[in-house]
């Protein structure tokens, strides 16, 4: 229902940026979103790189030195592997909690030490169910806030008369996964002629936020839960952003660690999450056009094709060619739908090829028309895509 | 995908990346022009609208392009040779 909501404010959006754009200006003035999400930086750390954060260093080596029972709930951490993110506004330290094989079977149990402006700290016990399949569900993450100064030790808290409240949102992150089977298939597109495998998109919780308040005697409150929900007394975020931190869901487990810079999916693969990276990955898109060009030796020659429309743009008609998947001794290849290019009626006018295989339609937009794709390619392009097999 | 060869030598290829969230852009701009007229007859005005802003953007065509379909769920890329051999994904 948001996601209908959300889109029809799209469309009424849609429909006045076209009016304030020909109707009263002149100009457009270019509306920057910023993600919503913090950019990440991320590494594997010892405990001794903690050393570049005195006060987590101080809080962490302050525990070590105590008897693990002296931890009223019992737990040691595992400091031979920790995981470190870093944002404009915290740094956070997650642990591995020391856990028998049979409990870690049933619950990867994580704690999360967060500064914020390397000031205020959040403690987090994050427990990940383990599924049967051996994936953690990561729609049912469980996060408890302690208080206090002293890690672990939920009992020095200054200000706990409140009880922690209770107030977690999770955000989905949903990605694309391609498949390579005879080049790059994007969400719902066949990777093979039968259709059988499809690349699809795949939703992981990534991100939780939380609520940080310094309330009036010093201490924090953090909110983590339920927003239906909540709790007993609980503060609620306010409209104030800066209170709010979205901090990512990372499950953390030495034995099966993840890359710098990325976070664990929790069913063993690894997202890597900062910008920069992500820039240097292979964008899938440009490697199908790659693979259909390069590999374009005998059957369409897109190269020649392009080269010959852009000789037909002084037309006063448009051009245009079809072409579709086929199976020729066991192998997928690209063909031409047709052996020439489709001379059309007018300047506007086209047609497309719609069809289980039919992938990819090239087409010219003459001298006086737009040097760009119409509202109706774009509903072309979606017609084609529902039709393919 | 779609590859489009313009009058001035530029070829762009425009290509889905999220299915749904074009499929409901596209249906909540029909349904936003209402009951009257075909789904054709839809299209076609929105076309027409957009080739008017398209006029008045000439000097940033691709830019416009973007800005105005950023939540559609598509991605748009050019040739930045005439081997077709180097893409690049275009962004606002």
């Amino acid at each position: 229902m948001i996601r209908n909501f959300t889109s029809r404010i799209l469309a009424v959006l849609f429909f006045i940026f076209f009016c304030f754009v020909s109707c009263e200006k002149d100009e457009v003035e270019p509306v920057v979103e910023e993600s919503f999400f913090p950019r990440l930086k991320g590494a594997a750390i010892t405990s001794k790189d903690l050393s570049s954060n005195p006060l987590a260093y101080r809080r962490l080596m302050d525990y070590l030195e105590k008897p693990i029972a002296k931890s009223t709930i019992g737990i040691e951490l595992d400091t031979t592997f920790i995981r470190f993110i870093e944002t404009d506004s915290y740094k956070s330290y997650t642990f591995k909690i020391k856990q028998d094989s049979l409990d870690r079977s049933r619950t990867l149990k994580n704690f999360v030490l967060t500064y914020v402006n390397d000031t205020i700290q959040i403690q987090q016990l994050v427990d990940y169910p383990v599924l049967e399949s051996g994936a953690l569900d990561m729609e049912n993450i469980v996060s408890v806030r302690l208080f206090g100064d002293e890690l672990l030790n939920p009992f020095t808290a200054k200000c706990s008369s409140g009880g922690p409240s209770y107030y977690q949102y999770e955000y989905q992150y949903c990605y694309p996964v391609y498949c390579s089977i005879s080049g790059l298939h994007g969400p719902g597109e066949p990777c093979t002629i039968d259709g059988v495998q499809r690349g699809y998109t795949n939703c992981v919780t990534r991100w939780q936020t939380v609520f940080v308040d310094q309330g009036s005697c010093e201490s924090i409150t953090i909110s983590d839960g339920n927003p239906s929900g909540g709790g007993g007394g609980a503060n609620t975020p306010s409209d104030d952003d800066d209170n709010i931190i979205i901090i990512p869901a990372n499950p953390t487990d030495p034995e099966n660690p993840c890359p710098n810079n990325s976070l664990s999916e929790g069913g063993g693969d690894c997202m890597i999450v900062n910008d920069e990276p992500e820039d240097q990955l292979p964008d899938p898109v440009i490697n199908e056009l790659n693979n259909l060009i390069k590999k374009d030796t005998s059957f369409v020659k897109i190269k020649d094709v392009v080269n010959l429309m852009k000789t037909k743009t002084t037309d006063s008609v448009e051009y245009s060619l079809s072409l579709y998947k086929d199976l020729v001794g066991g192998e997928e290849f690209t063909k031409r739908r047709t052996t020439q290019l489709v001379r059309h009626k007018s300047l506007t006018s086209g047609y497309v090829n719609i069809g289980s295989f039919d992938f990819c339609n090239i087409h010219t937009h003459p001298l006086g028309t737009h040097g760009m794709f119409s509202f109706q390619d774009i509903v072309t392009l979606k017609t084609m895509h529902d039709s393919l097999n | 995908m779609m590859m489009l060869v313009t009058s001035n030598g530029s070829v762009y290829v425009l290509k889905i990346s999220d299915v749904d969230k074009l499929s409901n852009s596209i249906n909540d701009i029909f349904d936003f022009l209402g009951d009257n007229g075909t789904e054709q007859q839809k299209i076609d005005f929105t076309t027409e609208k957009l080739g008017l802003n398209y006029d008045k953007n000439l000097s940033n065509l691709e830019g416009y392009f973007l800005r105005v379909f950023e939540n559609f769920g598509i991605s748009l890329y050019k040739a930045n040779n005439s081997d077709l051999s180097d893409w690049s994904n275009l962004k606002l």
